[in-house]
């Protein structure tokens, strides 16, 4: 069988260390070693497979029981959840707007429309907080129903890996204000736009799963 | 000196492991189901298949250690592979593995697929820390509703029986399980707390307890007992009369089974089959006393059920009985529990 | 950036940490991690293997006792013989190491969640393929360091809390270690006879649990990229070492099978603290009182979530020992592998198939019948690329010249541990005949077989080849040797009694003879065997201790490639240094990794950063 020649993906280059400076991203920890963009990439994607089966597992156990159980009492979800859902929605075609200018080279548009979904995506916090605060209020406890313990269960996992997501795009946007996002910074950028899109179309579904199999 | 060792070394890992399941496998314990006897062909089958793979395994690679072992001026073949072996053994495995599970799945049809027997003994059987309670329906054959609400541990109503029930009236429940041999069986196996399992050897039955659930098992019991020890002489005259001479007594004593008080003896068909019954520890121990050719056997006729799904402290402990009675003996049975 | 200040950084990153905690404790070196997880894994693995000692010698005093009451039973009250056994059992009863069956399920419980969590999952992965992953694919280290930290003191963490358990109120968990649900979520159920209800053990257990689960994750992220992104130049991934494969794929099993327990543990610990009802039923009688808050779960889902982790973890477990055992038997018996594309299509079959055969642990559990038949035939199909591999490692040494040095004599150990193991899966995998064999003694004997043992004994062999690399020093040789044999012959006659106690239906998990057929004289014969046999064991490992201090103190010099090996660890000085190669300086891969015995080659060996020319141009292809 002939030799399949692929190119090395390492961007280590033999023969030498790596230019790069201390703090800069990519420094590999305490090696100097390093790391080309895509590693970063990589490793979101990598990041998200396990995510994806947390909620997985939750979402299958959330079909199981709704099947065997006998004692399914829908909770009426909070109409606020409604607007949260448009809130994710847009905040995702606002980072893509960003994007877009940063694209462009427009540093501008790039900080307003980045500013607006992390707004957007606080406002999303802020409406889960009232949406618990009204089931609870309405006197929907953790344990009062199997359907009420998902509910809370999967939108307070939601929001953690969200609570996340806000960080990042927190980070950047303080990142934009002080007029830092230059092309190298272009990674962070991406990188929380990606995790941000994944979270907004698991938002969706779990949405989706709780509004169909309730 | 290493790789001679090591070849000695399998040499009687293979003998020795051969040797144990060739002596062990025929000697499983009795079997008294009629789906059994299939698993115990499967099982065997696979013992065959897997011990020559096993023996041919290990002897391959104690032959290749012994006739590959280092010696000077021997250079290793650049042997990389070879794609029509891999091609070969990878089916080969594919059709032995997958062709001998399929041959396996008649008996687990006819345990959980196939349409449950016509008219059975329908036997409930509940699992709690750490006993088993068995329910039957009594005479009218129909076991009585339950319902959590209904269980109520001050008048021993574990199963949670619904009083109102009429189905239920003639309901009993004991601590060990009686089936007749011959004729189909369904147990209901469920519990109120934990996971149990519930087992017989030899029964070759075996079904996890899950709270909430309930499984419905069918079995056909084909022998009425299984052979312990031949006694001597033909007292068959004394038997008949409900009398265990002391002769049989002190045979009886020698392999560990006591007479005391509580025994009895009554002929089945007289002057043939009699029934046996030992109570060393307050738990009927029903053996059968067989002429057969004009020399007495005895038959045990009771198999320890087991719990296989751990289920706490006392699980080791949780422990019952299954008594197979012939069909008359059984009809006689209810009749004696039926409130 | 100029060349000035990249050689001024050089100086500048290259340098190890000067203050030791920085250096030895939180230390962001891959190899220093290697090494903290290895020890961890050897500390957890003599704790776990001291339980089962102290458990074996119970089950041996319980068997003495059932069988003292038998005869107590045929003898007459107060005589003389009566109480001169009545006195022997007083004895036995009232040894040191004696257990109540809540206190032996408990050390149960440890003993199997300590060895799967603490040192299968641990050490090949965390120990071995920390430290030698990036060494082999060339890199200078893991790809994000400080996760790599992280996850190291997460998986310590998680043992701290895992070891808490023992001392808290209620002592240890005991609900085995798979921690099934309605016993582990009711703390009612779970022995107050002799405890005291059941108390914070089985949270922390859980708890331990989650940590660990997020431990493997972050360690898993960095696996993954190291192997995908950093290798040198020309470390094709058809270059990778076996043993690369094998942490991948391992990876990425921890990856998707983590995730899963980590929800399994979260639902089980709001069952069991806040009262939901994901598993626990509705109206479950308990201490003689009917639960209220409860309602409409099933025991199943846990047993569903739990083994969809738990079947991808059985290779977690021994995936690195595959990759490992064909490394070396390439290496000693001086011959390329045998199908080396064929070994990484079977491990990435072995992944890929893993995850669809778990019912098989519930063929016996309730679970819809007509799955457990699509599961039982998934599971024969995922035992065809184990079979491969075997047929592989024999093809390996088939024409080779073996050197019967202890990593091969372990590695050799076990192929034939693999064998014997798997072979138990062939009975356990058809749901027919599993509905005899589930839960007994068979089962034990078989997953401790092949994913202890087997994978213990990968441990071995990976410790005894690569500790002249990580230490300088060469391990003693006959203690290796000695200790080699002790452990093989003790493991195969452990296990293999307890496979036919598993033919006479033998359950487990049982702490007492409450049974006639278990304390029949076979059945305690047999327990007698396995309880001399398994402290017999457990004593020669102290021959491995003292191999490990002694060979560290005066071991003999290891030169920087003792054994020969072509992978680029043995292209480093031993030990290596802080930056791994020397200077930092990668070195570049020209050839495969397992170029032994290359016909015209001036060497019995090709290395993998060798020049081109070292392989003649009359050679044949390399695969």
């Amino acid at each position: 069988m002939p030799l399949t020649q692929v190119q090395p993906k390492s961007a280590l280059r033999a023969g030498g260390p790596p230019p790069v400076a201390p703090g800069e991203p990519g420094d590999g920890g305490s090696r100097g070693q390093r790391l080309p963009d895509r590693s970063y990439r990589l490793a979101l994607y990598v990041v998200l497979a396990p995510v994806t089966m947390t909620f997985a597992a939750l979402a299958s156990s959330y079909i199981v029981r709704r099947g065997i159980g006998g004692d399914w009492r829908a909770v009426e979800l909070p109409a606020v959840l409604w607007l949260n859902s448009f809130a994710l929605l847009f905040s995702s075609v606002a980072l893509e707007a960003a994007r877009r200018g940063l694209r462009e080279g427009r540093a501008g548009a790039f900080t307003r429309w980045w500013l607006a979904a992390t707004a957007l995506g606080v406002a999303f916090l802020g409406g889960q907080a009232l949406a618990w605060f009204q089931l609870y209020a309405a006197g929907v406890g953790m344990a009062s129903n199997i359907s009420a313990s998902f509910l809370y269960l999967l939108t307070a996992f939601h929001t953690l890996h969200l609570l996340i997501g806000v960080g990042a795009l927190a980070w950047v946007a303080l990142l934009a204000l002080r007029a830092r996002v230059a092309p190298p910074r272009r990674l962070v950028a991406d990188l929380a736009a990606v995790y941000w899109h994944f979270l907004d179309g698991l938002w969706i579904f779990l949405f989706a799963l709780m509004l169909v199999w309730r | 000196m290493t790789p001679v060792i090591f070849v000695l070394v399998i040499l009687g890992l293979v003998v020795g492991t051969v040797a144990g399941f060739a002596l062990k496998a025929p000697l499983l314990p009795d079997l008294i189901t009629e789906h059994g006897r299939i698993i115990d062909q499967q099982l065997v089958l696979t013992l065959y298949i897997t011990g020559a793979i096993f023996a041919i395994a290990q002897l391959g690679l104690a032959y290749l250690i012994y006739k590959h072992r280092h010696r000077d001026g021997v250079k290793a073949s650049y042997l990389q592979g070879s794609t029509k072996l891999e091609y070969t053994w990878t089916v080969a495995t594919l059709v032995l593995f997958v062709g001998l599970n399929l041959m396996g799945q008649g008996v687990w049809a006819q345990m959980h697929l196939n349409e449950k027997p016509a008219r059975p003994v329908n036997i409930e059987v509940t699992a709690m820390q750490f006993k088993w309670i068995f329910r039957y329906p009594g005479k009218d054959g129909n076991l009585g509703a339950r319902a959590a609400e209904y269980i109520n541990p001050a008048e021993g109503n574990y199963v949670g029986k619904d009083p109102d029930d009429a189905n239920g009236d003639d309901d009993f429940q004991l601590l060990s399980m009686s089936v007749p041999y011959g004729i189909p069986v369904v147990v209901d196996i469920r519990s109120i707390d934990v996971l149990h399992g519930f087992a017989v050897r030899e029964m070759r039955l075996k079904q996890d307890a899950v709270p909430g659930l309930s499984v419905n098992i069918p079995f056909t019991v084909e022998k009425d007992g299984t052979l312990e020890f031949p006694l001597s002489g033909n007292y068959a005259a004394d038997l008949d009369k409900g009398e265990l001479p002391d002769a049989l007594k002190h045979e009886l004593n020698a392999n560990k089974l006591v007479w005391k008080d509580k025994a009895s003896l009554r002929a089945l068909e007289p002057g043939r089959v009699w029934r046996l019954t030992l109570d060393p520890d307050s738990i009927n121990r029903p053996y059968l006393v067989k002429l057969e050719n004009g020399r007495l056997n005895l038959y045990r006729s009771w198999y320890e059920l087991a719990c296989m799904e751990l289920c706490g402290y006392g699980h080791y402990q949780m422990r019952s009985q299954v008594n197979v009675l012939s069909p008359v003996e059984y009809a006689e049975f209810v009749e004696k529990n039926s409130p | 950036m100029s060349s000035e200040a990249a050689a001024e950084h050089a100086v500048h990153v290259h340098q190890a940490p000067t203050n030791p905690i920085w250096r030895y404790v939180f230390s962001t070196d891959h190899k220093v991690i290697g090494i903290q997880y290895w020890i961890l894994a050897l500390v957890s693995a003599f704790v776990g293997m001291g339980l089962s000692v102290w458990f074996r010698l119970h089950l041996l005093n319980q068997g003495h006792v059932a069988q003292l009451t038998d005869q107590l039973s045929l003898l007459v009250e107060g005589s003389a013989d009566y109480n001169a056994i009545k006195a022997k059992i007083d004895a036995l009863q009232t040894a040191w190491y004696h257990m109540e069956p809540s206190q032996y399920l408990g050390i149960l419980t440890m003993h199997g969640t300590i060895l799967v969590f603490m040192v299968l999952t641990t050490a090949p992965m965390g120990g071995f393929g920390n430290y030698f992953l990036p060494i082999q694919v060339g890199a200078l280290d893991m790809a994000f360091p400080r996760l790599n930290m992280l996850s190291f003191w997460l998986t310590f963490l998680s043992f701290v809390t895992l070891m808490a358990a023992f001392f808290v109120p209620g002592g240890s968990p005991n609900a085995g270690w798979t921690g099934y649900p309605p016993l582990s979520a009711v703390p009612d159920s779970q022995g107050n006879g002799y405890q005291g209800p059941g108390g914070w053990g089985q949270d922390l257990w859980v708890l331990s649990i989650a940590i660990f689960c997020f431990a493997s994750l972050v360690g898993a992220i960095n696996f993954i990229v190291t192997t995908l992104d950093l290798r040198t130049k020309g470390m094709t991934l058809m270059r990778m070492p076996l043993t690369c494969w094998a942490w991948f794929v391992t990876a990425i099993l921890a990856l998707l099978s983590f995730a899963v327990l980590l929800v399994a543990g979260l639902l089980l610990l709001l069952d069991r603290n806040l009262g939901t009802s994901f598993y626990v039923p509705g109206d479950l009688f308990v201490s003689n009182k009917l639960l209220v808050d409860h309602k409409g779960g099933s025991p199943l889902l846990f047993q569903h979530l739990f083994w969809f982790f738990g079947h991808p973890e059985v290779y977690i477990a021994i995936v690195p020992g595959m990759g490992l055992a064909s490394h070396l038997l390439s290496s000693f018996a001086r011959k390329p592998v045998f199908g080396y594309r064929a070994m990484v299509y079977a491990i990435f079959g072995i992944g890929v198939l893993g995850f669809f055969v778990w019912g098989h642990h519930m063929f016996q559990s309730g679970m819809s019948p007509y799955v457990a038949v699509a599961f039982s035939v998934m599971t024969m199909v995922v035992g065809v690329p184990s079979a491969i591999k075997t047929f592989n490692w024999l093809g390996t040494i088939w024409g080779g010249n073996i050197r019967f040095q202890s990593p091969m004599l372990y590695a050799l150990g076990f192929v034939s541990l693999f064998v014997t193991g798997g072979i138990g899966g062939i009975f356990l995998g058809q749901n027919a005949v599993d509905i005899y064999f589930h839960d007994t003694y068979f089962v034990v004997g078989h997953f401790h077989m092949i994913m202890g043992v087997a994978a213990i004994f990968g441990m071995f062999a990976g410790t005894v080849y690569w500790f002249p690399k990580v230490t300088g020093k060469m391990m003693n040789e006959p203690l290796s040797q000695a200790h080699f044999w002790c452990t093989f012959l003790g493991v195969n006659v452990i296990f293999i009694v307890m496979h036919l106690m598993g033919l006479e239906g033998h359950p487990r998990r049982y702490s007492g003879f409450a049974f006639e057929f278990l304390s029949s004289d076979y059945m305690v014969r047999m327990h007698t065997i396995v309880t001399h046999t398994a402290i017999f064991t457990a004593s020669a490992q102290v021959l491995f201790l003292i191999n490990l201090v002694y060979s560290l103190a005066a071991g003999k010099k290891a030169g920087d490639n003792p054994w020969e090996s072509t992978s680029l660890e043995w292209a480093t000085t031993s030990p290596p240094p802080f930056e791994n190669f020397k200077d930092g300086v990668l070195p570049e891969v020209h050839h495969g990794p397992y170029e032994y015995s290359v016909p015209d080659a001036a060497k019995d060996y090709i290395m993998q950063h060798d020049p081109p020319e070292a392989r003649p141009a009359t050679a044949p292809a390399p695969h």
